[in-house]
């Protein structure tokens, strides 16, 4: 990671659906992030939180109600100071849920290079992206000509992705990335993610309800409920106060809620355990091991 | 965005006439089409919509929605009304311009067309407003029932009509969806030529094909581990057997359209 940068601020936002019609509903109260270069950020919370809503103020497909998105990103903003949506779009990519569902072409390889051929890049220039792309998500050469609907859900998914970040972002935002993925297929995406940030220099902001990975994979966290951010901060931080947690239901880490009891029964720990390994290593020190 | 209010949607409000039986008024519909088109004296269809005012109230619906559904309508509405008033033939003139004559039959012959249409569309509305889709297709199974002695499948028809009603908000939020994650990746729904903004749409329409069909698949293996067998012997799970308001219901909507009876006789 270099020098912390700001890429995406958000100040003050709210946000409306149907505003002025009988069917109206307010999705986000007043909602502070800033998103930096490099980092992991995951959102968590229950399903109708405004999860979603916030992904989509990320890439602009979405307008906020009142308050202010700043992208400092280079070649965003025309010369009268406004925000251009097809660039934001290209510049903030985003992987909605279940994105295997959007794959349309012949080939993997079309699939892949539809976002750059979009963009207007040469032949040339997209089939080495295409490559680039693919080889960081781990699929084989030999699938890029493949029809997409003979692989597996799993790497469908990954070509998903790949289609996402062939128009080369520099935020990926992910909205349920593991949902309906097997355990393997979930460590193994978690580990592609990790690289994925390194290789690309990418900001990952993450929506998710798997805690586990949440932990494991962001620099920051952030819970919301009925539309406000709730509870921020390093992982440690936020599943450290499971009083809170509980109060907004968001659910606690399992070595969390041990430390916690066994805190309350006289043992001493250092930091929030994340994992079982942690958890385990705390309670050693506990006796002198 | 898609999700605005379709057409004459489905508004629950617990009323009577939200209760009646579709069957009937579905019925009720039919003998109101009917005699619209039989009305010779104009004054009759304000009569007429007096009364789709007066139903609206007694179902407890404001006529915004009435409105609302008749806003798409008005390009149509319009343009009739003015082809019809340019090229109808008349005796009196009132307006002249090369082949174009505006006369006053012409213009109230127009009037008539137009208020024709648009009572159509409203008592149409109405029957949507009140009933749901489900109560609609039973509704219209009942009505088809007769057609069974001749070995039309009415039970499958009905079935098709409740799916595809059923499925219609399912695929707007489908399209909005895909819509959304095409465009994350670059896609450009808003600019270029026509053929080049039709073409776009292939990235919508593919995913949204496979989609369907994977979604009737789903439900045919959902229907058939529940043992649908088609109509055969099937009974219903909302029995409602017509009562006194039903009739009362039916009785009164005779009881309005007889003033267009009577029209229309004394004009023979």
């Amino acid at each position: 990671m270099g020098a912390e940068k700001t890429l995406i601020s958000l100040k003050n936002i709210s946000f409306t659906y149907n505003k002025g019609l009988p069917t109206e509903c307010a999705a986000l109260f007043n909602v502070d992030i800033d998103i930096n270069s490099g980092e992991i950020i995951s959102i968590i919370g229950h399903t109708g939180s405004g999860k979603s809503t916030l992904v989509q103020l990320l890439n602009s497909q979405l307008t906020p109600c009142s308050g202010e998105i700043t992208w400092f990103i280079d070649g965003i903003y025309d010369q009268r100071g406004a925000a251009v949506r097809r660039r934001v779009c290209a510049s903030v990519g985003i992987v909605f849920q279940y994105p295997e569902d959007q794959i349309f072409e012949e080939t993997v390889y079309d699939d892949i290079a539809f976002g750059p051929r979009q963009l207007g890049k040469t032949p040339e220039e997209t089939e080495k992206l295409v490559f680039k792309i693919s080889e960081l998500m781990g699929l084989d050469k030999e699938i890029l000509y493949k029809p997409p609907f003979e692989l597996s859900g799993g790497t469908l998914r990954k070509v998903a992705i790949a289609g996402v970040l062939a128009m080369e972002p520099c935020v990926l935002v992910l909205d349920e990335p593991m949902a309906g993925l097997d355990p393997e297929s979930c460590d193994s995406f978690a580990r592609l993610l990790q690289g994925l940030r390194s290789s690309l220099d990418l900001s990952i902001v993450m929506v998710s309800h798997n805690l586990e990975y949440a932990a494991a994979l962001s620099d920051k966290i952030y819970c919301m409920a009925s539309g406000r951010i709730v509870l921020s901060g390093t992982p440690k931080e936020v599943f450290g106060d499971i009083k809170k947690l509980d109060e907004y239901q968001i659910g606690a880490l399992p070595s969390a809620i041990i430390a916690a009891e066994l805190s309350a029964a006289g043992l001493k720990f250092a930091q929030t355990p994340l994992t079982a390994e942690e958890l385990a290593a705390e309670i050693l020190k506990n006796y002198g091991k | 965005m898609v999700n605005e209010i379709i057409l004459g949607q489905y508004m629950p409000s617990g009323s009577f006439i939200h209760k009646t039986s579709p069957k009937l008024k579905i019925l009720c519909l039919f003998l109101f089409t009917f005699s619209i088109f039989l009305i010779k004296d104009s004054y009759l269809y304000f009569y007429f919509l007096a009364v789709s005012i007066f139903v609206l109230k007694l179902a407890k619906l404001k006529i915004s929605y009435l409105l609302r559904g008749l806003k798409p309508l008005i390009f149509i509405f319009v343009l009739t009304f003015i082809l019809n008033a340019m090229f109808s033939e008349g005796e009196k003139i009132l307006w002249e311009w090369g082949f174009i004559k505006i006369t006053a039959e012409g213009l109230i012959y127009s009037f008539r067309f137009f208020m024709k249409v648009t009572l159509l569309v409203i008592y149409a509305t109405l029957l949507t407003l009140t009933t749901s889709p489900v109560e609609l297709s039973d509704g219209i199974e009942d009505c088809l029932a007769p057609l069974k002695f001749v070995k039309f499948p009415v039970h499958e028809f009905s079935l098709m009509m409740t799916i595809a009603l059923r499925f219609i908000p399912t695929l707007l939020a489908e399209i909005d969806k895909i819509k959304r994650a095409q465009e994350a990746r670059g896609a450009n729904f808003s600019e270029g030529s026509f053929i080049a903004r039709a073409k776009n749409f292939v990235p919508i329409l593919i995913p949204l094909f496979i989609i369907s069909f994977k979604r009737a698949d789903e439900l045919a293996v959902a229907m058939e581990s529940r043992c649908y067998m088609g109509g055969e012997g099937r009974t219903r799970f909302r029995r409602k057997k017509d009562g006194l308001s039903d009739y009362l219901l039916f009785a009164a909507s005779l009881a309005v359209i007889y003033p267009a009876l009577v029209n229309y006789l004394s004009h023979l």
